[in-house]
């Protein structure tokens, strides 16, 4: 069989070489082994060997050829042996000759274009914070220029909140509810467009604003505020209405009032009635007991629960501590000592915090039922609405009944529908069947 | 211990083993097949066969860049090495180290190193850990001339005298570091051996184209270190047949100097004797030679056609999990 | 809490881990009956003798070589290295052996070494005992590289290193043996790349390493003061690197500095910046900032020296910049 040897990588650096001499020619016997050929490489003249044993069929490589690495420069085999096909030729070349022939560079003229060139002054530097903001409410970075607060004027995420709490552009429906309402749209982020505020806004718009005052009754800082109402735009709300029979609950309130006035000196009111069942209902079912911060959900052992209460100033929620250990006149006295102290402007963030479930009640305005926005990091909210006397039907018969609707606004990245459900049934049942509260 | 008529024929084997491996990789190399840094240790194979004959299998021995002999001594599977050559999946080391990193720590081979004098404080590392274990096992420490010049070779050797590892440092004085004469680089001449006072242990010169000199004197050292007597430094007078790498023309040697050394070839010596003495007839010696030759095809047609590991093993070994 | 010195912990680490398993030894130049040059084997070995602290000649490359060898046949050794400056002589057997022996070998080999060394300024030790390599380090795959900055973090670090099976530089700063701090006397694990979050706070991230935590917590509780908000993060092992917390905290707060002694060119605050703009970078609001050393060698005099590394005031003033 004949082998074909080929210039070999005699240096790592070496791409091809130059036979310089042959130390044999054709015909001749050699052995594996033996130096054949010398070759110059760009290092020294190298001997090269036969890799095997037998007479040299072909020298494909004359002396003073330039091979390039791996191609063939001879055969060795048995004599007479008929030579292998070889690819070759085409790759080696004679060194006289120029290796290679360089391209003639034509200069290359590129268009001008003076709108790729964006100067210095003209390019808004945004925080990709911001930038993502902005796209996420559809404002332009191009309005948001010349508002930068960042270090070197850049726009940061305040600046493009701040834009956002400035423009409130409103549909003409949000606008006629607002004015329904009362409420002051002014500081309110929709969640249209650019924060276009939407008709589904307004119920919230109720609430948002009265985080915004609780902020400022505390004297805590701007940037929290900011936080919060971002907070509130993350959770998932999803509303649960329910109808309650308000009749027994009517009827105990009527039998309570002058006890609880003997006891604690105030008047029971719904709301302390309602508040009473829910901090039952929340000690029952602590997955609605919860705060979420987005990455952990953690269960309150006690139930502090927030009643939102409206003041002329706006609407305050203070919190009722362990709220399911108190009889209900020691909620009702807890709820108006709060509520005077917030008239008074006393309210401090302490009795303002760490509540685990709010209760709103705009019963008082005649609104029968309507949709809350959770107070982060708590995890749902419950709507009253107003009691009204209403056809039932009790035992087949149709009887006026006090009715009241509940809307629960829950979470549900926290719980499921069925849970939620469960409570509100469990709220109902307590209210239903007021005597159920002291089992 | 006394070399039976088996463990010569052995020592001849894996000397011929060495030789048609390094032969096979210079033309693997030439052809392509092969790439990487290859320091080839033909001419040297009495130094590291004579003295693996003379360590257990339990033993450890530590290697250099020129390392093929050493694996192949401490009882390395050719078709392996070469896999790891061709930086096969099959390869002692999957591939990731090739010629210059190649350990079987299986046989207790601590491996080959990159780096000049690297591997003698890892050595006597081991030895401390022997000590240490009262195990009674010894290290074979191989290093070059060029390495005897480092800073590792001073506190290494320094460190096994002071606590008397179970160490026998063996010195394969092959006369260059690369380009330099040894003549030129080392200032107490003509042997490195004398150095060993400096370290509280004794030195010794050999002849490292004899076999059977290098494994009388490495197993004394090896003898005296498990009886916890301390390390003794070898000093084995060698010559690479080939350049230091596939890119050194050998200019800074003649070529008559070479043929003189190729005139004492370890292996054919060897063989002469063995016949001599009766171990080999001359028919069985050239039977042998064939197999080795074989073999060496056959590990080379073994790497070949063994698979590339596969891309998503890069980030793999990295650390222990 | 009982409350014990940085330097009392790693004592009680090691000796504990000695206790435990009989193939952890220490050595190092006068790590026995000096008890290091830190004193954080003080006591060990009239323990454990002279076999298992084990004094050494003044070869740190022998030092580092000798654990690669003894860790790579069966030995779980602890070399110490008196000064992470030092670390150049030793810096093959480091970088070349320990680190890159079980790739090499096909993942066949595992290196169990732990090398503690000293690193950092504030005793005017100047150019060639003062500084803060980690970098180094952190460029060589095949290594971790833990920082504690605290007593329990030390303690809790350290065994956990010993009983790794991977090579380990562990870098205590000089200025910290003396700290106290609250280390319980049950036994604790701290796993590394875990980072800690040492303050919470939702205004600005600071990643501090090694003392700079406990220079960002003083800032923190000042900044507090005019209500802004500080989280300190503390990623203890700077290999693994615990990017999950550092991005959750930056998700939170939009703006990060990162805080270190070692030089700001090519340092850990470059990598950690780099990893933030590549995980995070849509939660930035303001430019990742590095607070570190200067890029040059550390001076001798003390007013140099201070000025030479970040102060309280400077993380400060570095907060007050990008919020």
């Amino acid at each position: 069989m004949a082998h074909i040897m080929i210039m070999p990588l005699l240096a790592e650096t070496m791409d091809e070489g130059t036979i310089a001499r042959w130390m044999v020619k054709e015909g001749d016997t050699v052995k594996r082994g033996d130096p054949i050929v010398e070759v110059e490489t760009d290092k020294a003249n190298m001997e090269v060997v036969a890799v095997a044993s037998g007479v040299i069929l072909k020298i494909v490589a004359s002396e003073g050829t330039t091979v390039p690495v791996y191609e063939p420069i001879a055969v060795i085999g048995e004599a007479g042996e008929k030579l292998p096909e070889l690819n070759t030729g085409s790759k080696a070349q004679e060194t006289a000759g120029p290796k290679k022939t360089l391209k003639e560079q034509t200069p290359v003229t590129l268009p001008e274009d003076v709108e790729t060139v964006v100067p210095e002054e003209a390019r808004i530097k945004i925080s990709p914070r911001a930038r993502r903001l902005a796209n996420d409410r559809g404002v332009s970075v191009e309005v948001l220029a010349g508002r930068g607060s960042g270090p070197g004027g850049r726009i940061v995420e305040r600046d493009v909140k701040a834009y956002l709490l400035e423009k409130p552009s409103v549909t003409p429906l949000a606008a006629r509810m607002a004015a329904v309402e009362g409420t002051d749209l002014s500081g309110i982020i929709g969640s249209g467009p650019g924060g276009k505020i939407y008709s589904r806004d307004i119920p919230a718009a109720v609430s948002a604003s009265a985080v915004g005052e609780v902020i400022k009754l505390a004297g805590m800082r701007k940037i929290i505020a900011d936080r919060l109402s971002q907070s509130a735009h993350t959770a998932v709300q999803v509303t649960l209405i329910s109808e309650v029979d308000m009749t027994a609950a009517v009827a105990m309130r009527g039998r309570l009032l002058p006890v609880v006035e003997k006891a604690a000196g105030v008047r029971l009111t719904f709301t302390d009635i309602i508040a009473k069942a829910t901090a039952l209902a929340l000690s029952e079912m602590s997955l609605i007991n919860s705060t979420f911060d987005g990455e952990e959900i953690t269960l309150h052992k006690d139930v502090n629960l927030g009643v939102a209460v409206a003041l002329e100033q706006g609407l305050v929620v203070p919190v009722i501590r362990e709220a399911d250990a108190l009889g209900l006149a020691a909620i009702s006295a807890s709820i108006k000592g709060l509520v005077e102290k917030a008239r008074q402007g006393k309210l401090g963030a302490a009795e303002m915090n760490g509540g685990t479930f709010t209760v709103t009640n705009l019963g008082a305005f005649g609104v029968e039922a309507f949709t809350p926005i959770i107070n982060p990091p708590q995890t749902g909210i419950l709507g009253v609405g107003a009691i009204k006397e209403k056809p039932a039907v009790v035992d087949g018969q149709i009887v006026s009944r006090s009715m009241m609707y509940l809307s629960m606004v829950f979470d549900h990245r926290v719980m499921d529908g069925a849970d939620a459900a469960r409570f509100l049934q469990r709220i109902k049942s307590l209210l239903e069947q007021p005597e159920l509260m002291l089992v | 211990m006394a070399l039976s008529k088996k463990d010569m024929v052995e020592m001849y084997r894996r000397m011929l083993l060495v030789r048609y491996f390094e032969e096979k990789v210079d033309e693997l190399y030439g052809l392509g097949k092969i790439k990487g840094g290859t320091h080839l240790y033909a001419g040297e194979e009495a130094v590291a066969i004579g003295a693996c004959a003379a360590i257990k299998p339990d033993d450890y021995i530590t290697s250099t860049h020129r390392g093929h002999g050493h694996c192949v001594g401490k009882g390395g599977d050719p078709k392996l090495m070469m896999a790891e050559l061709w930086g096969k999946k099959t390869g002692y080391c999957k591939g990731k180290g090739g010629s210059l990193h190649i350990a079987d720590l299986s046989s207790n081979n601590l491996g080959a190193n990159g780096i000049v004098g690297g591997g003698i404080p890892i050595a006597t590392g081991a030895g401390l850990s022997i000590q240490m274990k009262k195990s009674k096992q010894v290290v074979l420490c191989f290093f070059g001339d060029g390495a005897s010049n480092t800073g590792s070779f001073h506190e290494s050797l320094n460190m096994g005298g002071v606590w008397k590892l179970p160490v026998v440092y063996i010195c394969e004085n092959n006369l260059y570091g690369m380009s330099v004469p040894a003549a030129r680089a080392c200032a107490a001449q003509p042997d490195i051996a004398i150095r060993a006072t400096s370290y509280g242990m004794p030195g010794q010169v050999v002849d490292g184209m004899d076999v059977l000199a290098v494994y009388e004197a490495v197993r004394k050292a090896v003898d005296k270190a498990r009886k916890g007597s301390g390390p003794t430094l070898i000093e084995c007078k060698t010559y690479r047949y080939k350049g230091h790498s596939k890119s050194d023309p050998r200019a800074y040697r003649t070529r008559e100097e070479e043929a003189e050394w190729q005139a004492r070839d370890a292996i054919l010596s060897f063989r002469k004797k063995l016949v001599e003495k009766d171990v080999l007839t001359e028919k069985e010696a050239e039977r042998i030679n064939n197999e080795a030759y074989e073999y060496i095809e056959a590990s080379a047609r073994f790497a070949e056609e063994s698979p590339y590991p596969d891309v998503s093993e890069l980030l793999e070994d990295v650390y222990v999990d | 809490m009982r409350e014990i010195t940085f330097q009392q912990a790693l004592i009680e680490a090691m000796r504990e881990e000695m206790l435990r398993d009989e193939r952890v030894f220490l050595m190092g130049e006068d790590v026995g009956l000096y008890g290091g040059a830190y004193g954080a084997s003080r006591g060990l070995f009239n323990e454990f003798g002279p076999e298992r602290i084990r004094d050494t000649a003044i070869s740190e490359a022998a030092i580092v070589g000798a654990g690669v060898g003894a860790a790579l046949t069966g030995m779980r050794p602890i070399a110490e290295i008196m000064y992470i400056d030092f670390t150049g002589i030793a810096m093959d057997q480091i970088a070349n052996q320990a680190a890159k022996v079980r790739y090499m070998f096909g993942g066949k080999a595992r290196v169990p070494l732990v090398i503690r060394t000293s690193c950092g300024s504030g005793r005017s030790f100047a150019a060639q005992h003062s500084q803060c390599l980690e970098a180094w380090f952190m460029h060589v795959p095949g290594l971790y590289v833990v920082m504690p900055s605290n007593p329990y973090d030390a303690k809790g670090l350290l065994k956990t290193c010993i009983r790794d099976d991977n090579p380990v530089i562990f870098i205590e700063h000089k200025m910290s043996y003396k700290m106290k701090g609250q280390v319980p006397k049950e036994e604790y694990l701290i796993p590394l790349g875990q980072a800690d979050v040492k303050r919470s706070g939702g205004d600005v991230t600071v990643i501090a390493i090694s003392t700079m935590v406990q220079r960002a917590l003083k800032a923190a509780e000042e900044l507090a003061v005019e209500g802004i908000e500080v989280e300190v993060i503390d990623p203890r092992s700077l290999v693994p690197l615990d990017m999950e917390s550092i991005c959750s905290s930056v998700k939170k707060t939009g703006r990060v500095i990162v805080v270190h002694e070692s030089v700001e060119r090519g340092g850990p605050g470059a990598e950690i910046a780099t990893r933030i703009m590549e995980e995070a970078f849509d939660y930035l609001d303001a430019p990742v900032k590095r607070l570190s050393g200067k890029n040059c060698p550390m001076p001798c005099s003390p007013v140099l020296e201070e000025a030479a590394v970040p102060q309280i005031s400077d993380i400060i003033g570095a907060v007050k910049e990008i919020i």
